[in-house]
């Protein structure tokens, strides 16, 4: 059918010069998760995934089905996910003030709410996590990711490295050794030290952060889990 | 003469043979490859791209116990003929099958000696002897996912799965699953129901007679598994998990015997060679061809959402689609010529497509077109020349109807601007808006700078967001289409101008306000009955008017080229990897360089040129021309693929 021809050979065309062009715009992203806890155990859980550094080519991509076996989302599949997400925490007690917020132009996307208690952060994590999980596909380690008592708080870390890393294909790898994940913690008590050995601490001793290479903590060679003690 | 002769009578035999082979692939299945590796069997072609890695390694979705044999079997069949008692000089099929509960991938391989072949089975291919099987005038091994039947003359190898809708199902689900029911989605039939056909008939009462005995094979099984697994003292959730897994296993195996039972004993009438266009694809000359029934793949899709339609009243929407993609298929037969590979692709319409179609392919791209594409960096183009009512027709009529249902929200804005654009604008002018040419190339890759969004932190961590920047790679473009009625065309660009879609930048273009913030501008001119649209500002502001010429434009060589067939499509190769290495030079990685290199080395050009439909097949020609090597087309045409896989 000519339609079917036009689409045909369009899609030949593309898939005959998009890797040419697309192949080498290995693109970075960065993963921030930052966590605002105050003395009385409730705080402000904020997560943004930054994709800005490869909008070139997510805008070209975007127009394709999948890439390299990927299914690649349409902007109302995104859309309907976020608010699917949105709804879930919503639906988790002890969680308010939910905002997200997508901007298709640079590509970032975050989530921002405030919870009563850690234990509800790693509710409203599980039930994340369930939502999106499915029949074929379960997503892994968000369970029980944080714990706080008076002078310890805790990331963990329920990712399997040694496992997971040997699925891991070449080219993923060098999308993944161009990205970042950041965790912040800011904490009203003064922290007196952290397990982390990438870990910084802020002048006044009251916040910290962990900047990995993604691949690296893909690979099990850098940790985002730190034990962090309090005053 | 003589010697013509035999030549015939042996291409005659050979096809006759590869014809019988052939009978035992089921004309549901939705894909089948054959490999005709004949002409390169004696020169060890088939050995060498046997053992290419796309074939032997990669990620799959079984573990290695059960991918070894399957890739073993796979690679010695192509290269280890005096192992596995192959007959490489006949024709090798595979082909996917799918019914509502399993699905896979079938090799269909003529036997020269089938003595030879069971040594093969029960020493070399499993780590333990596997038991042989026989009865219904074969013999058979299962093994893990692999259940591999054969008789004196040919052997089929199956490896296979359940489909994930019936992932849990049980096992009398098999019945009604083996035995394929066929909904006929006739409006006036009120449920869809088995064909009454006595055959069919008979092999249900053969397979209910199975699973009775199915039922007790599997009862015995599990209380002496029950009664093992009580020895290690599992816990009762361990125990009821890896009861679920064998019963699965039990399953998955009797279904996958019944399946081969069935493609080992197939009817005539059942058979892909009952297919008039399979029989005359068969007989065309090629080393490699692949069959694409969607006709049938979307066809499943819709048996599958039946009730759906039938509970939204929708049957008459998908009797309509059904009619659109009947009997259609998709053919590529690939042959090595020296330097060449050419890969002959036909497109068979279904009979409601070509009537709905006929005569939607004019002529040429218009000429003057091509003043448009600059020529030194032309790294691509592809040039379509259509009657454009016809294709709006289709597109609005019987397209539009069929697909509805189905439109992404998108899709429906599109049809609905449509039915809008027709209150307003009358038919004629709908429809010839644009005259059906169309020409869209890529001229260059050139650098930009981008503006990107990151994080500074105050001694506090504290974020802020930051612009930065930063040069990308961009393909420069030009897509240029011709106008049928052009006091029309520029009474809509100056609405979409007062709406703000557009602003005026020189004397005769626009730039297109695009949203969000793109670093690179898009412009769009209206001239001599062309409606071009271009990121290169250079065309906009100083070629507009005569466009390229000279060294500058296409030369009328490659004009002559690109206007051989109303439907072209080129890609040179050799440009668009030197430009690429260029632009991107120390910002490639090892592996990227490599591939670049690799690439540079093998391939030189590709073009595709397609045809007008003929009587309901629609025809088209990709050429790749491969560099000079001493290593004949297709191992060079595998290795490519190969890079790319590992890539």
């Amino acid at each position: 059918m000519p339609q079917n021809t036009l689409h045909t050979v369009s899609r030949k065309l593309l898939y005959l010069l998009l890797p040419c062009v697309l192949f080498l715009c290995t693109g970075c992203f960065e993963i921030l998760e930052d966590i605002t806890i105050k003395a009385n155990g409730t705080g402000t859980f904020y997560y943004t995934v930054n994709m800005s550094q490869s909008k070139a080519k997510l805008k070209s991509v975007m127009a394709l089905d999948s890439v390299d076996g990927y299914r690649i989302p349409k902007r109302p599949d995104i859309e309907k996910d976020l608010e699917k997400a949105k709804k879930t925490l919503q639906g988790v007690k002890g969680i308010s003030n939910v905002q997200l917020t997508s901007n298709f132009d640079d590509f970032i996307f975050s989530l921002k709410y405030d919870f009563t208690s850690v234990a509800t952060l790693n509710e409203s994590l599980q039930a994340l996590a369930q939502a999106f999980s499915d029949e074929k596909q379960r997503i892994p380690g968000a369970d029980n990711n944080f714990s706080l008592t008076s002078k310890l708080f805790e990331r963990k870390s329920n990712y399997n490295a040694k496992k997971e890393s040997t699925k891991l294909r070449a080219k993923d790898a060098e999308i993944l050794s161009k990205a970042t994940y950041t965790s912040v913690y800011h904490f009203e008590k003064t922290i007196t030290k952290c397990s982390n050995k990438d870990a910084k601490l802020s002048p006044n001793k009251k916040n910290v952060m962990v900047k990995v290479n993604l691949l690296q903590l893909v690979k099990g060679e850098k940790q985002i889990a730190n034990r962090i003690e309090l005053n | 003469m003589k010697h013509l002769f035999a030549a015939a009578c042996l291409l005659v035999l050979a096809n006759a043979n590869a014809q019988e082979l052939a009978e035992r692939i089921p004309k549901s299945a939705t894909m089948v490859m054959t490999v005709n590796p004949g002409p390169h069997v004696s020169n060890g072609d088939i050995a060498s791209i046997a053992k290419l890695k796309m074939f032997t390694g990669g990620t799959y979705m079984y573990d290695d116990s059960v991918m070894e044999p399957a890739r073993k079997v796979v690679t010695d069949i192509f290269s280890n003929a005096a192992e596995t008692g192959v007959d490489q000089t006949r024709k090798i099929f595979l082909f996917y099958d799918v019914t509502d509960s399993i699905s896979g991938w079938t090799y269909l391989v003529p036997l020269a000696n089938v003595g030879t072949f069971k040594t093969y089975l029960t020493t070399k291919l499993f780590s333990e002897a596997p038991a042989i099987e026989s009865g219904f005038g074969f013999e058979y091994v299962h093994k893990q996912k692999l259940d591999i039947a054969f008789t004196s003359g040919f052997a089929m190898i199956m490896l296979a799965d359940y489909n994930h809708w019936y992932y849990n199902s049980d096992l009398n689900y098999a019945v009604t699953a083996m035995a394929e029911p066929v909904y006929d989605l006739d409006t006036t039939a009120a449920e869809p129901a088995l064909a009454d056909d006595s055959t069919q008939q008979a092999r249900i009462r053969e397979m209910e007679a199975e699973l009775t005995k199915m039922n007790a094979l599997e009862g015995d099984s599990l209380r002496a598994f029950v009664e093992r697994q009580q020895e290690v003292q599992l816990s009762p959730y361990e125990l009821a998990e890896q009861k679920q897994e064998q019963e699965r296993e039990q399953k998955m195996a009797f279904r996958s015997r019944e399946r081969l039972r069935y493609y080992m004993a197939l009817l005539p009438a059942d058979a892909i060679t009952a297919n008039r266009n399979f029989r005359t694809i068969q007989a065309e000359p090629f080393e490699a061809a692949f069959w694409y029934n969607y006709g049938e793949q979307i066809n499943r899709e819709r048996n599958r959402q039946y009730d759906m339609f039938r509970y939204n009243n929708m049957i008459d929407t998908a009797q309509q689609e059904k009619r659109l993609w009947d009997d259609s298929y998709f053919v590529a037969l690939a042959r090595f010529q020296g330097n060449e590979m050419v890969v002959t692709q036909h497109l068979y319409l279904s009979p409601k497509t070509t009537l709905e179609t006929k005569g939607m392919y004019h002529g040429k791209v218009k000429k003057k077109m091509f003043r448009y594409v600059k020529a030194p960096n032309l790294m691509g183009y592809a040039a379509l020349s259509m009657n454009s009512e016809k294709l709006m027709k289709f597109s609005g009529t019987a397209y539009r109807d069929a697909m509805s249902y189905y439109n992404s929200m998108t899709q429906g804005l599109v049809f609905t601007s449509w039915d809008i654009a027709r209150v307003f604008v009358d038919d004629d002018v709908l429809y010839n808006l644009f005259s059906g040419d169309m020409l869209f190339a890529v001229t260059d890759l050139r650098p930009f700078t981008a503006s990107y969004v990151t994080y500074d932190y105050d001694e506090n961590f504290n974020r802020t967001e930051v612009r930065q920047e930063r040069t990308e790679i961009m393909p420069e473009f030009v897509g240029v289409v011709s106008i049928g009625k052009t006091k029309e065309a520029q009474e809509i660009l100056s609405i979409i101008e007062k709406a703000r879609g557009i602003r005026k930048e020189g004397t005769d273009y626009y730039a297109i306000n695009m949203p969000g913030t793109y670093e690179f501008k898009t412009y769009i001119a209206l001239h001599k009955g062309l409606l071009i649209i271009t990121n290169n500002e250079e065309l906009m502001k100083d070629k507009l008017k005569k466009g390229y010429n000279g060294n500058e434009g296409m030369s009328r060589k490659q004009v002559k080229a690109a206007r051989r067939s109303p439907l072209m499509a080129y890609w040179d190769s050799n440009k668009s990897l030197e430009l690429m290495e260029k632009q991107y030079g120390e910002k490639m990685s090892k592996r990227e360089k490599q591939l670049l290199a690799d690439m540079r080395a093998n391939v030189n050009n590709a073009y595709l040129a397609g045809t007008r439909p003929q009587n309901g097949v629609q025809t088209a020609i990709l050429h790749v021309n491969l560099n000079d090597s001493k290593e004949n087309g297709l191992i060079r045409f595998f290795k490519i693929m190969d890079m790319m896989y590992r890539f």
